[in-house]
């Protein structure tokens, strides 16, 4: 079995051809493959526009890389959901022309489902069922997996996501962007221990995340109320590192409660850990040690695997062997969005 | 140009506060909301949302997918934050009219970053943080808008 998969719901245009047994044949991002080249040097980072111009040729150097033809491949699979909807209609319009071309069946593929799955794929076993945690720049959620077809979502942020509360927190400290790995580096010579910033849930029962509150908590602490300019702050680089070391550990403190809470009432043994911030040395280690303590199996998708990229669709290996197919006439959907239940 | 100015004690305050305003909209409206980091641009627009029938745990902060859509009621519901569009062409490139000028309910965080978004707003709102959970709220309603008597509106029923 070959799959193409795509993959543009934000940043990142990229393609993968995987197999039925989770061999990666070929996988392109376009950011990493200096395909700007082609285009002037100009990518800006995001429009719809940009995944216009990159996806063609990133499908074309997949197939190639590959070595192997459209012809050959047995279905298209595209992250239709969740996304920025500018960004997810051009993969989803490439994938949808090429099934209607080719005769190929399409399958829709949840980009935060993959996110797990990239567990699956690094790990090379069997991990489900398992409760799988994504932690990323626009999403921290929570699912119990109960299979490679069947998320359950237990919860997620009520506002910003962790990877976002970092972005934002190194602005403030005149980090540049992305702000994750400069504030990493710079709250290892910090003092985690100075501050004591609010932890939002955590001793609550809900499965739920909130890290606006810590974010305004950090600014008060920074630079009191009035309007500043973060860019020209003077601070003291103790105290910079301070905050750094005392904001990560309050982020690392809340995913990792909440995380082992999910698993406590699940039963499960098994946690799978995916997304842009899973890349954090702080969370890695201590989801390790905590996950060792407890006799638990934990998988946490390697770095390259972390952030955006195709090769997590190969979720649609199992959505094949499911024979989960979409119409072509489906859309994508942009939001984790759900209408009040009441 | 009318300016009103409004201040909610705590989160409660501004809950309210966005569910007042929630109840002013009767139609495709475009609401900008300013203020720096931490002042609760996401929190009043999350009591808006929520105001306007939409589950509160699934409104978040929209600031790295740029946007997020809702089905409302009766209207589209978009969700958008400018904080991590670095120049105009990427504002067009990812569509701004179709937010700014739709037929949905659109609010829209960080909108001052761009002069040609914040312009062309029904409603500005600037939070500027006065306490620990204490916010001021200072409206700005163009003349000849639906909006125009936002004060007495949202005066009534205190």
């Amino acid at each position: 079995m070959l799959i193409l998969t795509i993959e543009s719901t934000c940043d990142e245009t990229a393609a993968a051809v995987v197999t039925g047994e989770l061999e990666v044949l070929a996988s392109v991002i376009a950011t990493q493959e200096k395909l700007h080249e082609k285009f002037h040097g100009v990518v800006p980072e995001i429009a719809s526009r940009a995944h216009v111009e990159r996806i063609l040729p990133v499908i074309h150097e997949t197939i190639l890389k590959a070595g192997i033809t459209l012809q050959d491949l047995d279905a298209i699979a595209v992250a239709t959901t969740p996304g920025l909807s500018g960004s997810l209609v051009v993969g989803l319009m490439a994938a949808k022309s090429l099934c209607l071309a080719l005769d190929k069946p399409l399958i829709s593929v949840n980009h935060l489902h993959a996110h797990i799955y990239a567990c699956r794929i690094s790990s090379g076993k069997n991990v489900f069922p398992c409760v799988g945690l994504v932690v990323s720049g626009g999403h921290t959620h929570l699912y119990l997996c109960h299979d490679p077809i069947h998320f359950e979502l237990l919860g997620g942020t009520i506002d910003d996501a962790a990877g976002e509360a970092f972005d934002k927190v190194a602005n403030m400290l005149g980090l540049p962007f992305p702000g994750g790995p400069a504030l990493s580096k710079l709250a290892s010579r910090g003092d985690p221990k100075r501050f004591k910033f609010p932890r939002s849930f955590i001793n609550e029962e809900a499965i739920k995340f909130s890290f606006s509150g810590l974010k305004t908590a950090v600014r008060y602490e920074l630079a009191g109320r009035g309007k500043v300019d973060f860019q020209s702050l003077q601070v003291d680089p103790q105290l910079k590192a301070d905050i750094a070391a005392s904001f990560q550990q309050a982020v690392v403190d809340c995913l990792v409660a909440k995380t082992f809470q999910a698993v406590d009432r699940s039963k499960l043994s098994t946690l799978c850990v995916g997304g842009g911030v899973a890349a954090n040395r702080l969370l890695r280690d201590t989801l390790t040690a905590a996950a060792e303590e407890r006799g638990l199996e934990l998988h946490i998708a390697p770095i390259q695997l972390c952030t955006d990229n195709a090769v997590m669709g190969a979720i649609a290996v199992e959505q094949y062997k499911a024979g989960q197919f979409s119409d072509l006439d489906i859309d994508c959907s942009a939001g984790l969005v759900r209408m009040a239940t009441e | 140009m009318h300016r009103n100015e409004f201040v909610a004690e705590d989160h409660a305050a501004t809950s309210r506060f966005g569910l007042k305003l929630a109840k002013l909209i009767s139609g495709p409206v475009t609401i900008a909301l300013n203020g720096t980091l931490g002042a609760g641009k996401t929190f009043l627009a999350k009591g808006i949302i929520a105001a306007l029938g939409v589950d509160r745990n699934s409104i978040s902060s929209p600031t790295f997918t740029i946007c997020h859509e809702f089905t409302g009621v009766d209207w589209s519901i978009y969700h958008v934050d400018l904080y991590r569009v670095s120049d105009e062409d990427e504002l067009h490139e990812l569509g701004i009219e179709q937010w700014i000028y739709g037929d949905g309910i659109t609010i829209i965080e960080w909108a001052d970053r761009f002069s040609i978004v914040n312009d062309n707003c029904d409603m500005n709102i600037e939070i500027t943080i006065t306490g620990d959970t204490q916010r001021k709220f200072t409206l700005y309603v163009p003349d000849d808008t639906r909006f125009e008597n936002v004060h007495e509106l949202l005066n009534a029923g205190n």
